[in-house]
């Protein structure tokens, strides 16, 4: 009989076992595959709650309305097509994107806030009330002006456009055109991803690759002034054409820049002197400086709610013939980039050496209207130093006034860089425009780059510079 | 003692009262109905613990008192499910488990009053086996396929699992067989007879019964002989047969499969599981409490997935306490194991509390992708007739042997 | 109106049923107490509630009462009470229809809730027993 009863016991052990391992599984899934699957697309709560809570606003940053949900329970977006790229758009059928799908766990109120125990009275209120939950609006850095008068001049024209304030990283616009009318999403869904050619769904400022062109000079110039100790002796003479091997690389039309240093070369953007401290450089030097503007470089548009990637631009490239890489210094062959790493490049420029942490999402607030989260500005990295910095500011600084880019002179003293990028055979080149205003106390800098836009950044600067002009004027 | 079971049992109208009171705000209006339901399952516990306490002291009233309890959740939820039909007028399924729930505390005193002293009932090991095994073949034959298992036997708008019946009967067998001094031949007998029960139940894809069929067997095994290598033996045949019926039968494959990526066939033969993980998931650590939930959008949430269901409204501590809940009652059984005074009744509160334990690990494991999902019910609390009135009568058997009768 | 009805009471039902639970397990932890003692009459039992140090009594003992016992120093008791306040034999519990104590002209009494036993008293569930420095709950 006492042996049975030990048995027993052993049993109930075991029982007890079993039935503790499950509470102990039901603990890890909790904690850490929950949080994974529960917005999976085929959970139907999702749904149900969405149903349920008024979405919350998208604001700009001066607090204009860019998306609202009405009173029928569509989602209204005051601008439509300009910020397709930026707010996204919300469909039963298609899903979400941009900044509903990147923050819709804030705009649908799912994230829990300090401040939220404060306001216990507003919600009781309102559930006694019987109202539907209503989710916490977004404030994004954006000014709405400035992206819609950057999207208008942009015409009919293919193209991106980045502004950011380079002492905070916020991002003033982000132009990508064609882009997608977020109102029509569910009418045009069909039409758009039909348009092979327009691709409106690509958001151009972060996820296309183009050649840098002339504007990589940028980096090859901060590699020099870094690396040649020389430099400030050096002069080359400039023929319009350099042979390297069977190959030659040439100037726009072929000018003859005569004997140029390196401040006159960057001022007319001559290829042939480039080209040449790019063979002095050597591919390894220009990989490690393109490496400090973030290129090869996983970034990110960031802030603690999300994390929107930003396409990787390369410098990176396996046949390193000195043809390749003579050609790579002045931003063609395999050199790859996007809007928004050429602005934030342009960012260490304008802001002694040192590039912010892009961010879009200015603050998050109640819909009383309190504040309940707000962006820091911080440092992503320190790019170049001081002195390299202001050396090449000047460099662009008369660029404007005696250069490539003078028709960009204007009484607000504006820095900046034009580019041509070669492209497929026979098609205009696309045009690049970097620059920042005022030159002595930069406030924005704005990066464009129109697609085939022609040489000489002639579109990309008229873009540019009525955007600088309309943001600073104000 | 007794102050504790009272207060116990005061505990328990608590619990009933403040979870009826709940319902009657479920649906957005106030609904007097669970009220009532409230008043008659106080009335009802209360009168059987009266009972209980006059004419039977001695056995175990934990017993009883944890499992009213369960039942108690199991309407409740019930209900809160019934809420979402379309035109919601009367609860059906609440009122009907109401009605099982009355009925089965009803078997229960039947069973207290009518059964002889426990030992007399172990001379019919033959007869036991005999309606187990008919009972789990005639499905074969008339039984018809509800939910992928070929399990039920429908006779005009009533409709039962014989296995969950034959599960009892078992017991009793296995119970008769081994209280006695068992030489070789013995054990054999036993060996053909439950690869028979459990056989059958594998052909008509009833998995978890099989699973609990083969577990009650292995724990009566091991207290009736004392001998680990029996438990070894089983286990590897078990294993062996795992192996073989994975290749020889689709339905325990796809199983398998399920279990170990769900996610894959989420919208088909996943379906229910991961809709399951995405009630418990959006429960949480506190749950949304009753009626905030989303608990009708698993399929089965009245039988199988009830525990889903409970976790998605009172979340994991909710959950938790259900959980220890069992473990308590299977506690309470296998004590009174210890305490019973023959060999035969101290194998069948074992074979019962195991089952219980069994049941309750098989159906809460596999809603959580714990181990593979195999449609069974949670004692006590899912909606069902013909398990509720086997519970209860397991439940009779178990209290008269706390008695020591 | 629901989410706040719900929510509170989701957390006083939860709370509720794990008193249930505590109950029970404080039960099955005086089960475990006394280990092996095979005996279904357990309806009552002595739990120490309050005893000094260094003594061979510890609280939380239990001790079920299933016969008429004895309680003093001397080995030969049921209940043996190591301590110089508590005389050789210094009370009997008689287990009869009803559960009874009796002090046996102890040097300093037998107390029941605060009273001097004096003669036979009949006690019962939740009562304080009192001998010498120790304090014994009837459970």
């Amino acid at each position: 009989m006492k042996d049975r009863e030990d048995k027993i016991k052993k049993v109930i052990v075991f029982f007890v076992m079993c039935f503790l391992s499950i509470i102990t599984y039901l603990i890890y899934f909790n904690l850490f595959t929950a949080d994974k699957i529960k917005y999976d697309s085929s959970n139907q709560r999702v749904i149900e709650e969405e149903k349920n809570t008024i979405r919350g606003m998208i604001l700009d940053r001066y607090g204009e309305i860019l998306a609202q949900t009405d009173k029928k329970g569509d989602r209204k977006y005051t601008y439509g097509s300009s910020f397709g790229n930026i707010t996204g758009y919300i469909s039963n059928k298609y899903g979400k994107s941009g900044v509903e799908a990147y923050y819709n766990n804030i705009l649908l109120g799912r994230e829990q806030f300090l401040g939220d125990i404060v306001d216990v009275f507003g919600i009781l209120r309102q559930s006694v009330l019987g109202q539907k939950k209503i989710g916490d609006s977004v404030v994004l850095t954006i000014d709405s002006k400035l992206q819609n008068r950057i999207y208008n001049s942009f015409g009919d024209d293919k193209g991106a456009a980045v502004c950011i304030n380079p002492k905070t990283g916020e991002i003033l616009a982000m132009v990508s055109k064609p882009s997608v009318n977020p109102n029509k999403i569910d009418e045009n869904f069909n039409e758009y991803s039909n348009d092979k050619e327009g691709k409106p769904f690509l958001n151009r400022a972060l996820q296309e690759y183009y050649p840098p062109g002339s504007v990589f000079k940028i980096v090859t110039a901060a590699a020099a002034l870094e690396n040649i100790e020389e430099i400030d002796s050096y002069v080359n003479s400039c023929d319009g054409v350099l042979k390297v091997g069977d190959k030659s690389i040439k100037d726009y039309k072929e000018e003859k820049h005569g004997r140029v240093n390196l401040k006159n070369a960057f001022k007319v953007s001559c290829n042939n002197t480039f080209a040449k401290i790019g063979l002095k450089l050597g591919y390894d030097t220009l990989k490690n400086e393109a490496e400090k503007f973030l290129f090869n470089r996983e970034i990110y548009i960031k802030d603690p709610y999300a994390k929107i990637k930003i396409k990787q631009a390369l410098y990176d490239f396996k046949e390193r013939d000195e043809y390749s890489v003579g050609i790579s210094a002045i931003g063609q062959h395999e050199v790859k980039a996007n809007p928004m790493t050429m602005a934030l490049m342009t960012c260490a420029i304008a802001n002694e050496g040192k590039i912010m942490q892009p961010y879009i999402l200015d603050a998050i607030v109640s819909y009383k209207g309190n504040i309940k989260y707000k962006t820091k500005p911080e440092k992503l990295v320190d790019a170049i130093d001081l002195k390299t910095a202001e050396t090449i500011k000047n460099y662009m600084i008369l660029t404007v006034k005696e250069g490539t880019a003078k028709r960009a002179r204007n009484s607000i003293q504006i820095a900046a860089k034009t580019g041509t990028a070669e492209n497929a055979i026979g098609k205009e080149p696309h045009s690049w425009f970097v620059a920042f205003a005022p030159a002595n106390n930069p406030q924005i800098v704005v990066v464009v780059v129109v697609e085939n836009g022609g040489a000489g950044s002639g579109r990309a600067l008229d873009i540019a510079k009525d955007a600088i002009l309309n943001y600073l004027n104000r | 003692m007794m102050e504790l079971e009272k207060k116990v049992l005061h505990s328990i109208y608590f619990v009933t009262f403040f979870l009826f009171f709940n319902l009657c705000f479920i649906t957005g209006k106030i609904d007097l109905i669970p009220l009532i339901f409230c008043l008659s399952s106080i009335i009802l516990i209360s009168y059987s613990s009266f009972i209980i306490r006059k004419f039977y002291p001695k056995g175990d009233k934990f017993l009883f008192l944890i499992s009213a309890l369960l039942c108690q959740i199991g309407i409740v939820m019930i209900y809160r499910l019934d809420t979402r039909t379309q035109n919601f007028e009367i609860p059906r399924f609440a009122l009907k488990q109401m009605t099982w729930f009355t009925i089965g505390i009803t078997i229960f005193m039947i069973i207290l009053f009518i059964t002889p002293k426990m030992i007399r009932i172990s001379r019919y090991k033959y007869l036991y086996i005999f309606i187990a095994l008919s009972l789990l073949m005639s499905t074969l034959f008339i039984g018809r396929e509800i939910k992928g298992s070929k399990n039920w036997i429908v006779i005009g708008s009533f409709s039962f699992q014989p296995s969950e019946i034959a599960k009892f009967f078992i017991i009793l067998y296995l119970a008769s067989a081994l209280s006695k001094q068992i030489n070789k031949k013995d054990l054999i007998e036993t060996v053909i007879f439950m690869f028979l029960a459990i056989g059958f139940l594998v052909l008509e894809k009833d998995l978890g019964a099989a699973l609990i069929f083969f577990g009650i067997y292995l724990v009566m095994l091991y207290i009736a002989t004392s001998q680990g290598k029996y438990v070894a033996l089983g286990l590897l045949a078990f294993s062996l047969g795992g192996f073989i019926s994975y290749f020889l039968f689709s339905h325990v494959r796809i199983r398998v499969q399920i279990w170990l990526n769900p996610w894959k066939y989420k919208l088909d033969k996943g379906y229910q599981i991961c809709q399951s993980l995405f009630a418990i998931a959006s429960g949480g650590l506190f749950g949304r409490g009753l009626g905030l939930g989303y608990p009708y959008l698993i399929p089965l949430a009245l039988n199988d997935f009830i525990f889903s269901a409970i976790a998605e409204e009172f979340g994991l501590i909710g959950a938790s306490a259900l959980i220890i809940l069992y473990i308590l009652l299977v506690y309470r059984g296998l004590r009174t194991a210890i305490y019973s005074k023959d060999y035969f009744s101290q194998l069948v509160a074992v074979g019962i509390s195991s089952m219980l334990a069994f049941q309750v690990f098989v159906v809460i494991g596999g809603v959580t992708k714990m181990i593979p999902m195999t449609g069974i019910t949670l004692p006590f609390v899912s909606y069902g007739g013909s398990s509720m009135l086997l519970n209860f009568l397991s439940l009779g058997v178990l209290y008269k042997i706390s008695e020591g009768r | 109106m629901v989410r706040y009805v719900s929510t509170a009471l989701k957390f006083i039902i939860i709370a509720i049923i794990y008193v249930i639970i505590f109950r029970i397990i404080r039960l099955m932890y005086i089960d475990l107490k006394r280990k092996g003692q095979l005996k279904e009459d357990m309806d009552l039992a002595l739990e120490v509630l309050d005893a000094p140090e260094n003594i061979n009594i510890s609280r939380g003992s239990i001790y079920p009462i299933r016969d008429s016992i004895t309680i003093g120093r001397k080995e030969d008791n049921a209940i043996v009470i190591e301590d110089a306040y508590v005389s050789n034999y210094h009370a009997r519990i008689i287990l009869e229809d009803d559960i009874y104590i009796k002090d046996l002209d102890s040097t300093n009494g037998t107390y029941v809730n605060g009273k001097r036993v004096v003669r036979l008293t009949k006690i019962s569930e939740g009562d304080l027993i009192e001998i010498g420095r120790i304090t014994f709950k009837v459970i």
